[in-house]
C-alpha cells in the first residue's frame, strides 16, 4: 500500500457548482468543482455548511454520488419539506454558485474494487447515493465482483438513477438490481411491492459466502430492519456496514 | 463540560427528530468533526472502551450529533467514548470513555 502524506485536518473548502441535474421530483444532483479536492473513496461523504446573513450556520452531511475516478464531486440531495438545508440546495443553488464543504469523510463505509465481492447493497430511498458511488466505481474500475442491489423506493418515479441502474444491470451479468416499491406501483409492475423484510432479503441478497460484504444505507428504521435481517441470514456483524440517515420515514 | 442538550441532527438534510428515543447515527457521522481536530483517518481509529473493555473502530460506534457537539457511544455497553463540543472557536473533548485510542499515521491512498 502506498504511503500517503498526512492528510492534515479537514477544513472547509469552497466548491463551485458546475452542473445541476434533477434526478426525480425530490432529488437533485449537484456537481461541484473543488480546487483542493484530494480525491475520495466510494461510500464517503462530505459535510456541507450554509451560513445565513445573520451568521446562523447549519451543517448537514451528504454522501458523494460520484466515483473516485471522476475529479468533480457530485452530491445527490433529496429535498426534505421542512428541512433547513435541502430546500436551499435543491431549489436555490445555481451553476456558478459556491458551496462550503468539508471532506471526504468516513473510511468506515467504503468499498474499493480491489476488495472484490460479493458486494451486497441495500438502499432505502436516498440511501442509494453512496451505494451508487460504489457501483459507478465498480463499473469504472472494470470490476467483475458479483454485486447485488436491493433498492427500496416509495414509487417508480422516486427511483433515483433508475435508467443508469437499468443500463448497468443490462450490460453487466455480474450485477443484479432489484427494486421494491412501498407506496404505489405502476401498471404492469412485476417486481417487489412491499417494505423490506427477511424474506425479501433472503430472496434478493441471499446467504453470505466467506468474502461477502454488505452495505446498507437509508433511514434509520430501514437500516435496522435490513441489518437485523442480514444477521439472521448469517452475515457476520463485521461484514455488515451501515450508514443511517436518521429517523425520517423514507421509502 | 458545556451541556449539549440540543436535539440531534442527521444526515442528508433530514430535520431533527421530535422524540429523543435512541436515534443514533453511525460513527462515520462524527468523521467530519474528528477529522477537523485530528489529522488522521479517525473513523478507522480503534478505541478501547473504559466501560466494557471492548476495542472497536470509532466508525462502528453510535454517533449522536447535536447542534453544538457530538457524542460517540460504545455499541456494546453505551458508554460515551468521546464527547466533543465546539463552541465559539473552542473544542472541548471528554475522552474518559476510552482507555486507549490508536490509529495509523498512514492514510490508505484514494
Amino acid at each position: 500500500m502506498e504511503r500517503a502524506a498526512l492528510p492534515g485536518r479537514l477544513s472547509w473548502q469552497l466548491g463551485e457548482i458546475v452542473t445541476l441535474r434533477q434526478e426525480t421530483a425530490q432529488a437533485k444532483s449537484l456537481t461541484l468543482s473543488v480546487p483542493q479536492w484530494p480525491g475520495h473513496r466510494a461510500g464517503q461523504h462530505v459535510d456541507v455548511r450554509l451560513t445565513a446573513d445573520d451568521g446562523y450556520q447549519a451543517e448537514r452531511s451528504y454522501s458523494i454520488a460520484s466515483p473516485p475516478e471522476v475529479s468533480e464531486v457530485t452530491l445527490t440531495v433529496e429535498r426534505i419539506a421542512d428541512g433547513e438545508v435541502s430546500p436551499y440546495l435543491t431549489e436555490e443553488l445555481r451553476v456558478g454558485d459556491l458551496l462550503e464543504l468539508r471532506g471526504p469523510i468516513g473510511g468506515y463505509f467504503v468499498w474499493e474494487a480491489r476488495q472484490g465481492g460479493p458486494l451486497l447493497l441495500v438502499a432505502g430511498g436516498s440511501g442509494i447515493v453512496p451505494l451508487m458511488a460504489m457501483l459507478r466505481h465498480r463499473a469504472a474500475a472494470g470490476s467483475h465482483a458479483p454485486a447485488r442491489l436491493l433498492y427500496s423506493s416509495r414509487t417508480f418515479e422516486d427511483i433515483i438513477y433508475r435508467e443508469e441502474l437499468d443500463q448497468q444491470a443490462i450490460a453487466d451479468p455480474d450485477l443484479m438490481v432489484s427494486h421494491t416499491l412501498t407506496r404505489g406501483q405502476p401498471p404492469g409492475w412485476t417486481s417487489y411491492s412491499r417494505r423490506i423484510d427477511l424474506d425479501l432479503l433472503r430472496e434478493v441478497i441471499g446467504p453470505p459466502d466467506s468474502h461477502s460484504r454488505a452495505y446498507i444505507c437509508g433511514p434509520t428504521p430501514f437500516v435496522e430492519v435490513a441489518a437485523t435481517g442480514l444477521l439472521s441470514l448469517g452475515y457476520p456483524a463485521e461484514r455488515i456496514n451501515t450508514e443511517r440517515f436518521g429517523p425520517t420515514g423514507g421509502a | 463540560m458545556p451541556s449539549t442538550d440540543m436535539p440531534p441532527t442527521e444526515m442528508n438534510g433530514n430535520p431533527p427528530p421530535r422524540e429523543s428515543a435512541d436515534q443514533h447515527l453511525d460513527g462515520n457521522a462524527a468523521g467530519g468533526v474528528l477529522g477537523a481536530i485530528f489529522p488522521f483517518e479517525m473513523t478507522m481509529a480503534m478505541a478501547t472502551c473504559s466501560g466494557c473493555g471492548t476495542t472497536n473502530p470509532l466508525g462502528a460506534a453510535m454517533a449522536y450529533v447535536y447542534g453544538m457537539g457530538t457524542i460517540l457511544r460504545c455499541r456494546t455497553c453505551d458508554t460515551a467514548l468521546i464527547r466533543i463540543a465546539h463552541i465559539r472557536g473552542r473544542y472541548y473533548l471528554d475522552l474518559r470513555g476510552m482507555q486507549l485510542l490508536q490509529f495509523s499515521e498512514e492514510t490508505p491512498s484514494a
